[in-house]
């Protein structure tokens, strides 16, 4: 009866495991970045996005999508002297 | 009036919104302050906390942000992070600090340098923090940094122009606008600063760390405007003897 929804899930949606500032999270392999962003929560006019090292500007947000094993870093600007 | 790479400024006070018990308070004292440029921090997002609240009010304010590099060691991390705040702010402006040492944050002038050549070559409009070094200060503008920023004390110390002798060295040799950060403690300070002929002074722990933010911002832009106009109406020579003021003959013994 209901353990057959769980089996059903994955068999509809693939998933891949990224890391968001060193924590992992598994996300949908379709995510784009900007899509994983909105996902967490997070203000995507306050932030800058590094994938591996890289730093991926904003124009690209929409169109790259996020592949298993990326690891993205997160900064944002905050109050400073 | 002050010209940076081309931008134009009323108020010769930057101000840092660091320290502020608020983001409600230091808006506050932003706005008193009259400042139109005031500098921010780049930091690695928590997830769990959300992002700050201050930047959308300071954008909508219209004053000029100038993201820094602080919390980077060496040059190579100095050029991400500026990276990262042009890619957040849309801006190239950068506050270019490189201070490794955590106890007195005294700025590493050979990454500096190092790091203000790449910038400048990238296109950044760099104003690079550094200590008030005369021979360093030629460099960087030589290299092509928009202003150079030498402190007149340790950051947050709030002791005042313990520099004031090299100083007035950079003041005099630079032909980009010197902007005194870090360490004024006081508006008289402020104003000292002023009259020995810098551009513009940087306060930040003065006004966020008083008991009254608001009104120690108001002071320190009336101090501000003191000094610059007393610089302009020039000061009057230093003697080591006294020159009369009153005449001295005539008056008892003829």
């Amino acid at each position: 009866m209901h353990p057959t929804k769980p089996v059903l899930e994955s068999k509809h949606v693939s998933t891949i495991t990224v890391s968001i500032n060193d924590l992992p999270h598994i996300i949908p392999e379709t995510l784009s970045i900007e899509e994983l962003l909105l996902a967490q929560n997070i203000a995507i006019n306050s932030v800058a996005v590094v994938c591996n090292s890289k730093v991926v500007t904003k124009g690209l947000w929409k169109e790259q999508a996020c592949v298993e094993g990326d690891s993205f870093e997160v900064f944002a600007v905050v109050a400073g002297g | 009036m002050l010209k940076i790479a081309e931008h134009e400024f009323n108020s010769r006070l930057f101000t840092g919104t660091g320290k502020f018990s608020s983001a409600n308070l230091m808006l506050d004292a932003i706005q008193a302050s009259q400042s139109q440029l005031v500098t921010m921090a780049m930091k690695r997002l928590d997830l769990s906390s959300g992002s700050d609240e201050i930047l959308l009010p300071l954008q909508q304010s219209g004053i000029k942000l100038l993201p820094n590099t602080s919390g980077a060691r060496n040059a190579k991390e100095a050029v991400f992070a500026a990276e990262l705040a042009r890619e957040v702010l849309n801006t190239n402006w950068v506050k270019l600090e490189i201070h490794p040492d955590p106890k007195y944050l005294m700025p590493d002038p050979v990454e500096t340098l190092a790091a203000a050549k790449i910038l400048c070559e990238k296109g950044f409009v760099v104003l690079p923090y550094v200590h008030a070094d005369p021979v360093l200060c030629r460099r960087l503008e030589e290299v092509g940094c928009a202003a150079v920023m030498p402190l007149a004390s340790p950051i947050g110390s709030n002791q005042g122009l313990a520099t004031e002798t090299f100083l007035k060295i950079i003041i005099e040799q630079a032909r980009v606008p010197v902007v005194v950060d870090a360490g004024i403690g006081t508006p008289s300070q402020a104003t000292h600063a002023m009259e020995l002929g810098a551009d513009a002074v940087l306060v930040n722990t003065a006004i966020a760390s008083s008991q009254d933010p608001v009104a120690m911002a108001r002071c320190f832009s009336q101090a501000v405007e003191t000094g610059r106009a007393a610089y302009q109406a020039g000061l009057g020579q230093v003697s080591v003897r006294a020159e009369h003021t009153s005449p001295l003959t005539g008056f008892l013994n003829e």
